[in-house]
């Protein structure tokens, strides 16, 4: 069974009378473990289909399987929980709590979740073991660079080993050097068997991952595995 | 749903905004303080007063001239000539009022005292023997009134505690002569330090007997009052009835809308006081209660700026999984925590104010007052406080809660 199935889904916005039509007709599949890059040019619908992939919006038409279960049947608070424990969101802006430590910023999905107090510090360190910021537990976000916030809002998606993680153009804010870091840490996680699903219009940080979909005016162009993969670790070293 | 996690982000979220936090629970603070400042006062007044009655006894009932005055045209009717020596006679028949343990007659007046060189204008007060058992007060020196006083219209005195300080200093008062009306009057007593009566202040009066009262000084031959002390507490209401009916016989009244006198019972006097104390206080707290609203409404806004303020925090909070009861119950507490922070302090500052103005009260007017903590009105502050936290918050936490995350995210 695929992890997300996407079957014929549409999405439409009605806006002062006039429609818009932000996706058509898409259908792909993807499998635990794989590493997905969704591009496009702005405004082809990338992230409508990441807001939907993310249990934050609902299609309006077509049908989007997530573990086999059709995005219909959950409701507003069970999306909000599959959300918490399923999935991982890393964004452009990072979008840490700028007035709240690293460690805190990490505990963040930790208060919405079902695991007991007693453990949120060790699951919050490994995290940060993982992105390789256990030397800043105490430090601010501002206190950060760049690379190193995302790398923060990296260990705050993995934090609750979620089954997917959605990266919405993490490389976007970031210099070239701080960029591959990024992906770097991604393709680590990936190959520890994370799934991740990223989002970019930067040809670089798209051959990162192992299947690119592109997307153009809603619909999808292509969907093909992506044969030269650039291992970021290496440029790192 | 994590409370303890949850009250902490809220706790945080207003520690951000000390200062705006601390301004936004003013109004709060000065409604909570006002409240229980004028329940504490207003109980301290309230006792102050009800003590003050209490001297009186409870066994104790007053007849008075007239009709029971209604409003400010009936204080007239108290100069009323109704109550005359053939009714203290009938009242003292056992077969009239058969509880009646003592009666005394009382004239009073205002008149101008002089020893020496020395005068002092002082409440005359007729009286009998009885006087001191009655209104339960004792003589510092010298000796008290005797039936045989009245009976022989002695011309003897008792002074009050203020008037022998004032017309004697150190000297000792006894057996001296004080003029009143030009007419002497040998002292044979001080009473000793009493303070305001129901209706005389103790310290400021003379007492003579009432028969050389209204035969030398008045000129009358009515009473301003009579003091009827019963056997029993029990018996008072009873006693009450067989006033009515032997003073309506004396007066040939058949009909009692037409009673030329009227009675006063301790406690319906004091019930009475009570009701009107009460009612002020409450009133008094209701107007303090309008600036609790006024505070609410405060929170109200600041709780909505603040929403506003943070509105990629809830779409961030939201896409990690907060659900939206979550989000709503966090900026619930934020309220309920800033109303009741607010209420915390305005009873701490209601009750060190009552405290400090009990304290100045009993020194500057010289009385007994006693500071009452109004648990009271505490626990009300308390409860108000949190309530208007729910009642306000509830808008701007459900505007938090309701918001899109992906629009919230995107917010700048």
């Amino acid at each position: 069974m695929a992890l997300i199935k996407v079957k014929n889904l549409s999405k439409k916005y009605c806006d002062d009378g006039n429609e818009t039509i932000a996706l058509k007709n898409i259908s792909f599949e993807i499998e635990k473990g794989e590493f997905v890059a969704i591009t496009g040019p702005s405004g082809s619908g990338k992230s409508t289909l990441l807001h939907i992939l993310g249990f934050l919006d609902k299609p309006t038409e077509g049908d989007y399987f997530f573990e086999g279960r059709s995005i219909y049947n959950y409701s507003e608070e069970e999306m909000a929980k599959f959300r918490n424990k399923k999935m991982g969101f890393v964004f452009q802006q990072f979008n840490l709590l700028t007035k709240t430590t690293v460690l805190d910023n990490v505990k963040l999905p930790l208060i919405y979740s079902d695991v007991p107090e007693k453990e949120w510090n060790k699951l919050c360190y490994d995290a940060l073991a993982k992105v390789g910021l256990t030397h800043r537990l105490n430090h601010f976000p501002n206190q950060l660079s760049g690379g190193e916030q995302q790398r923060v809002a990296i260990a705050r998606a993995i934090v609750l080993k979620p089954s997917v993680i959605f990266a919405d153009e993490p490389t976007g804010n970031l210099d070239s050097k701080a960029g591959q870091q990024i992906m770097s840490t991604l393709q680590n996680l990936n190959n520890e068997g994370h799934t991740i699903l990223l989002i970019t219009h930067e040809t670089y940080t798209a051959q990162c991952s192992s299947r690119i979909i592109k997307l153009f005016d809603g619909e999808v162009q292509s969907d093909s595995l992506n044969n030269q993969r650039i291992d970021a670790t290496k440029f790192i070293k | 749903m994590k409370i303890k996690a949850i009250s902490k982000i809220a706790l945080i979220g207003l520690k951000r905004n000390r200062s705006r936090s601390f301004l936004t629970i003013l109004g709060i603070v000065i409604g909570i303080t006002a409240i229980m400042m004028v329940m504490s006062i207003g109980q301290g007044a309230q006792n102050l007063i009800l003590s003050q009655m209490q001297a009186l006894g409870p066994k104790v009932i007053a007849v008075l001239p007239g009709r029971e005055p209604k409003g400010i045209t009936g204080m007239l009717s108290t100069l009323s000539d109704s109550l005359k020596n053939s009714d203290v006679e009938s009242l003292k028949n056992k077969n009239n009022v058969p509880h009646l343990t003592n009666i005394m007659p009382i004239v009073f007046g205002n008149e101008v005292i002089s020893y020496g060189g020395e005068t002092y204008r002082a409440t005359i007060l007729g009286v009998s023997e009885f006087f001191n058992k009655i209104y339960n007060i004792t003589v510092d020196e010298g000796e008290t009134l005797t039936e045989d006083d009245i009976k022989s219209y002695a011309n003897v005195a008792i002074i009050g505690y203020k008037i022998k300080e004032k017309l004697f200093n150190e000297e000792s008062a006894i057996n001296q002569k004080i003029k009143i009306k030009n007419r002497n009057f040998r002292v044979i007593g001080v009473f000793s330090q009493k303070g305001q009566g129901t209706f005389v202040n103790f310290d400021e009066i003379v007492i003579i007997p009432y028969t050389t009262a209204q035969q030398y000084l008045f000129g009358i031959k009515y009473f301003n009052r009579i003091a009827i002390e019963v056997d029993k507490e029990e018996n008072v209401n009873a006693t009450v009835e067989d006033i009515k009916e032997t003073l309506r016989t004396n007066h040939h009244i058949t009909d009692p809308e037409k009673d030329d006198f009227y009675i006063q019972t301790q406690t319906q006097a004091m019930e009475q006081t009570k009701t009107v104390t009460n009612t002020l206080k409450y009133f008094l707290a209701a107007v303090a209660a309008i600036s609790l609203l006024v505070g609410g409404v405060g929170i109200m806004n600041i709780m909505l700026v603040s929403v506003t303020e943070r509105t990629k925090e809830i779409g961030l909070r939201k896409a990690l999984g907060a659900t939206p009861k979550e989000i709503l119950f966090q900026f619930l507490l934020e309220a309920v925590f800033l109303t009741l922070t607010g209420g915390i302090i305005g009873i701490i500052l209601g009750a060190t104010n009552s405290l400090l103005a009990s304290l100045i009260l009993s020194k500057v007017l010289a009385v007994n007052w006693q500071f009452t903590f109004p648990f009271s009105a505490m626990f009300l502050g308390l409860i108000t406080s949190l309530i208007i936290g729910l009642v306000f918050g509830l808008y701007p936490a459900n505007k938090a809660a309701k918001k899109s995350p992906i629009e919230s995210l995107r917010y700048e």
